[in-house]
């Protein structure tokens, strides 16, 4: 789930861009630092569209730098347990399958895949239905339900189900 | 959708988010907000319930108007969490510390991603099930050791004469004309290695991947292992995931086939080193080691060579077809019987070992004393018999070959007077490694050792 989030980041300016474009290069350098990474308490900043106030910056003493408490708006990605997500398949094992939601891993295992999937791996490593209507494998786009998150300092794993109404293949990578 | 809808929706999130560290919320929970979104979504409701006929609720394995499903539902409780993949129960989701008290996950199947491993009777499910899997499809299961088997790597400092090196970039060059699918050496800018394959590799994979599922389990590290599959399996249809390597294997000296998740009464293994399968020697086809770069010449003297280094042209191997041969053998005999479960490809494989030496007679000459109690327990003897032959003590009519270790005894002199073949006892373990009869001529007896005085018949 997608939430806009306002946070605070300081941030330390060399004083050779103390200048006209000071507030570019402070807005390239909380992007550059914060986009991408994983906020135990957040989850996953996504994207860094703007920045609400750049703050008063303050010389440190005893170094020429800048200390500027930024405050800016973020889309923080965060999967919630009973969230409904779609996501595509990148491995299938014997175990489950692996899938990703853009910086999301996702794991669901045979245990929450609906019975009458079954593996397969004589032409390419699948779950495919008895009747061979439905198939999954890599790159099949899943309708997914988290069932638990585990988050760290990189990345966010998520153990989820397709073995309810209305989950399961979306789209067929042919 | 509805307000209602929406707001239980709003409610359930920031319910969520405030708790620190949220409790199991049971899958089946909330059914009415699904009730009302069934009615919206038909399409959703043809694809997913043409199967299952009435649903109210959102169970999981369900009533008896379910028709019979492929995999038998598994239990549905967690306490016995199945498995863990970084921490979380694969079931349930719930967070397992490291140190767990309850049960016991203890297969870590790293190879298929880091962080998951699975709980005993978890690994001995999936096991039988992917037999019964195996068997259904009419294969069984193949594991491929990758160096000194299916190819051979050396890295490119180890490769000290300057005209080797000249000659492996010109062959290099001249492949490069040829499509990916028929070259046969390789050079990783990367890595700084050069990988040659063993002749017939290709076809050997062909052949066996219509009786077979396989599987690589390699002691090199994982990007060597990934790299050779893609070498060798360009469309990753032939190994997909299976690959094993050196960090992916519980023991770091020995390879074993629990991380396999394969019943090993199915499983057949194909390697180059018997000494790294203690556990299944039984299962294992030891072949001969192919050897293309001269640095791996002195590491692998002991074992069955190849002729070396010859970079102008791929010498002809009969090992990989040989062993196709004998994997086919073994195939067919195992979907013969009636029952496939009860068979054991172990037997099967034993079995195509005997016909080795089918039809050969044997009679040992200086190869043990005369007065040993029971010459059948002399490690040759076992061996002959092993590889199908029969032995005697003494020469007589049925007598086709004789092994000996040197020439003058009785037998020898008899042997040649009458044409029957005089090998000494290497050609018992070539004839193993080859996996058929060896060339007899392969194995002339040379030694001269004159015989001791003696009063009356000569040492059998």
């Amino acid at each position: 789930m997608f939430y806009r989030l306002i946070l605070y980041k300081d941030v330390e300016l060399h004083p050779r861009f103390f200048g006209p474009n000071m507030r570019d290069t402070l807005k390239a350098k909380v992007t550059a630092e914060v986009e991408g990474t994983v906020s135990g308490k957040y989850g996953f900043i996504a994207a860094v569209p703007d920045v609400v106030d750049y703050g008063r910056g303050i010389i440190r003493e005893g170094t020429g730098f800048a200390t500027f408490r930024v405050k800016y708006l973020c889309i923080v990605m965060r999967p919630v347990k009973g969230e409904v997500m779609d996501c595509v398949v990148t491995s299938v094992n014997k175990v489950g399958f692996f899938a990703e939601a853009g910086p999301l891993n996702i794991f669901v295992s045979n245990h929450l895949i609906p019975e009458d999937f079954e593996f397969n791996t004589t032409d390419d490593t699948q779950f495919v239905t008895t009747d061979a209507s439905t198939r999954i494998r890599q790159g099949t786009e899943v309708r997914v339900r988290i069932v638990g998150t585990r988050t760290d300092l990189t990345e966010i794993f998520c153990v989820a189900t397709i073995k309810e109404d209305f989950l399961g293949v979306v789209g067929d990578p042919t | 959708m509805s307000e209602d809808a929406s707001d239980d929706l709003e409610f359930l999130l920031s319910a969520e988010l405030e708790r620190e560290s949220p409790a199991d919320v049971p899958v089946a929970e909330a059914p009415t907000s699904t009730a009302r979104f069934r009615a919206s979504s038909k399409k959703r409701a043809r694809e997913q319930e043409s199967t299952v006929p009435e649903n109210t609720t959102k169970q999981a394995p369900a009533g008896p108007s379910q028709p019979p499903s492929v995999r038998p539902p598994s239990a549905g409780t967690c306490p016995p969490h199945p498995g863990t993949v970084q921490g979380m129960c694969i079931r349930c989701g719930a967070s397992i510390g490291d140190t767990s008290a309850g049960a016991s996950p203890n297969v870590a199947l790293r190879y298929l991603h880091a962080g998951l491993e699975l709980s005993k009777t978890e690994a001995d499910r999936l096991r039988s099930e992917s037999l019964k899997r195996v068997l259904a499809g009419n294969r069984l299961i193949l594991v491929l050791d990758l160096d000194h088997t299916l190819l051979t790597s050396t890295r490119n400092n180890e490769i000290l004469d300057e005209k080797l090196h000249q000659k492996l970039s010109k062959m290099l060059t001249a492949q490069s004309l040829l499509p990916e699918a028929e070259r046969s050496l390789f050079w990783f800018p990367r890595m700084e290695l050069w990988t040659k394959l063993r002749p017939g590799v290709r076809e050997f994979l062909e052949r066996m991947h219509l009786c077979y599922e396989l599987h690589i389990y390699t002691h090199g590290t994982r990007p060597y292992a990934l790299e050779m599959s893609r070498v060798l399996d360009p469309q990753r249809r032939l190994f997909a995931e299976r690959i094993v390597s050196a960090c992916d294997s519980s023991d770091k000296e020995h390879k074993n086939l629990d991380v396999l998740l394969g019943v090993e009464t199915a499983v057949l293994i194909v390697d180059n080193t018997d000494t790294v399968w203690p556990k299944h020697s039984s299962n294992l086809l030891h072949c001969t080691s192919f050897v293309f770069f001269p640095a791996d010449v002195p590491r692998l003297a002991s074992s069955a060579l190849l002729a070396a280094c010859d970079p102008a042209h791929d010498t002809p191997d009969p090992m990989l077809p040989a062993a196709a041969d004998i994997l086919e053998d073994v195939h067919r005999m195992y979907f013969a019987g009636a029952d496939a479960v009860r068979m054991d490809a172990k037997q099967c494989l034993a079995a195509a070992r005997g016909k080795i030496l089918a039809g050969v007679h044997i009679v040992f000459s200086r190869v043990f004393p005369q007065l040993m109690t029971h010459p059948e327990t002399h490690s040759l003897w076992k061996l002959a018999t092993q590889l199908g032959a029969t032995c005697g003590l003494a020469t007589d009519a049925a007598t086709t070959h004789v092994v000996a270790n040197s020439r003058g005894t009785d037998k020898v002199v008899w042997a040649l007077k009458h044409g029957k073949h005089v090998v000494t006892p290497s050609w018992l373990s070539a004839s193993k490694g080859a996996w058929h009869r060896a060339p007899e001529k392969g194995h002339p007896v040379t030694a001269q050792v004159p015989l001791p005085q003696r009063p009356s018949a000569g040492m059998s």
